[in-house]
């Protein structure tokens, strides 16, 4: 009797912890579909094609000296 | 009688008034006033006290396990009133506890044909069924509604022609078969012995057993020679390897295990006991006539345990795992709670960018841990999978090392039946 109450207890915990392993959200995506999802402070826009959060590059004209 | 303890008779016995010492009076005697109309024909007498003191003494000490007490008391409430189905039901349950089959099944036929309307009718026909099926008699496959009947008949001579009210039925022996409750008149002939006629009464729900012992007729002495007599065969035996230890056999210690030990038909339990290995117990049908053959296969008991302590720490071992599962769990969601932490902050985070509120989280501060949450949650999950297979392992090893069980019944042994044939059952090994 003992033995089958350790046995529960430990596939009850078992069970839980696995529970909580496969239920968590995990990590936040680092994809983005606005500027508002990267680092704008400090400098990043997001591609939209890619749709990942790079850092702004000035754009140099034909024109510029 | 196991269910009769805990549950109301409504026979007509000092049993019933015994039990109704205690409940509301007003209900008793409306329950008396209708039970003596009712079997005013099976107990028209009220018992007197000197029966109801020797019944209630019975059935006192058949529920404190004395059963030879039990059996003197109710032999004498039998003796006091014949009439009365109640010790008759007591004294099967007794004969049943007992093992003694052939006592069993009379007293329970008595029980039922005293009192064909007692509400322990179901559970008197199951003991009956029981004590028969014990006993190693061929059990009646269907269920037995309320009016009908069943009737095996055997002889000591096979192939007897039985009739039945006129109608011929087959030759002995015949198995179990389903018949009008009733009386019945039964005639069985065989070419070189003399006709019988036997007058039975076939009581319903039950099987009613007819043994038919021909005589030889000697007018006809020269066909016996060519008809296989059936000697009567009242034991089976068990037969033991030599040196096989202690042997108790339904809890009696045998002292010699060399010459095949009789027993009565029906089902034992034989108990081995040698030393350095486990106690070998298993339940053997044992078959009139038959011989019946075990091989104990003895676990040491130091190997046994062995493999139980290992099973242990092999369990041990993966609950560890298992922790440690967890452990990663919790990292990789902190790891998590940071990233978000991060990306929450720096994509409010406005110009001029002031650390004073909130230290500078860079993309790649961000991506460190989102990288440890994936990484450690890969670990809890790979830990998870390792910590089940090896508490699966660890209980496997636990349940083969496991001492066998002595509070239930052991499993049957494997034992060869009537025909040749093999009934092969659960055979365990521990």
């Amino acid at each position: 009797m003992v033995r089958l109450v350790a046995v529960g207890v430990l596939f009850t915990a078992f069970t839980a912890f696995t529970a909580c392993a496969l239920l968590d959200d995990g990590p936040p995506d680092n994809r983005c579909t606005s500027n508002q999802d990267c680092f704008r402070a400090q400098g990043e826009v997001c591609n939209l094609e890619k749709h990942v959060c790079e850092l702004a590059t000035v754009d140099a004209g034909i024109d510029s000296p | 009688m196991p269910r009769s303890q805990s549950t109301r008779t409504q026979d007509s016995t000092p049993e019933r008034r015994s039990r109704y010492r205690c409940s509301a009076m007003p209900r008793l005697v409306v329950r008396w006033l209708v039970a003596l109309a009712m079997f005013a024909g099976v107990a028209n007498a009220q018992p007197s006290p000197e029966v109801t003191r020797e019944f209630q003494a019975g059935v006192d000490a058949f529920r404190l396990g004395k059963y030879d007490e039990a059996r003197a008391h109710l032999e004498k409430a039998k003796v006091l009133d014949p009439k009365l189905a109640g010790p008759n039901r007591f004294l099967a349950a007794v004969a049943h506890a007992q093992g003694r089959w052939a006592e069993c099944i009379a007293a329970a036929r008595t029980a039922l044909a005293l009192n064909p309307v007692s509400q322990e009718l179901a559970d008197t026909r199951k003991l009956h069924d029981d004590c028969r099926t014990a006993a190693g008699r061929a059990p009646y496959r269907a269920e037995l509604g309320g009016g009908s009947a069943a009737i095996a008949v055997t002889s000591n001579v096979a192939g007897a022609t039985v009739k039945i009210g006129g109608l011929t039925y087959g030759g002995t022996p015949i198995a179990p078969r389903l018949i009008t409750a009733g009386k019945l008149a039964i005639d069985i002939d065989k070419a070189g012995w003399k006709p019988l006629h036997l007058e039975i009464d076939a009581l319903p729900g039950i099987v009613t057993d007819v043994v038919a012992e021909l005589e030889p007729d000697p007018s006809a002495q020269q066909n016996i020679d060519i008809v296989k007599r059936v000697d009567p065969k009242t034991n089976g035996w068990l037969v033991i390897p030599p040196s096989s230890g202690r042997l108790r056999v339904d809890g009696r210690e045998i002292s010699s295990t060399k010459d095949p030990i009789a027993l009565e038909p029906g089902t034992h339990v034989v108990e081995l006991d040698v030393e350095r290995s486990d106690p070998w117990r298993r339940r053997v049908r044992i078959n009139a006539g038959q011989k019946t053959p075990v091989a104990p296969l003895f676990v040491a008991t130091s190997a046994r345990e062995s493999k139980e302590r290992t099973g242990y720490l092999v369990l041990g071992g993966g609950a560890a795992i298992g922790a440690f599962g967890f452990a990663a769990f919790l990292i990789s969601t902190r790891a998590a709670d940071d990233a978000r932490e991060i990306l929450r902050v720096e994509s409010k985070r406005t110009t001029p960018i002031d650390e004073s509120l909130e230290p500078l989280h860079t993309r790649a501060d961000f991506e460190d841990a989102r990288s440890r949450a994936t990484r450690w949650a890969t670990i809890s999950n790979i830990a998870y999978g390792a910590a089940l297979v090896t508490a699966g392992v660890g209980a496997y090893y636990i349940y083969r090392g496991g001492k066998a069980r002595t509070d239930v019944p052991p499993p049957y042994a494997i034992a060869p039946l009537t025909g040749g044939g093999a009934m092969v059952t659960k055979a365990v090994t521990w």
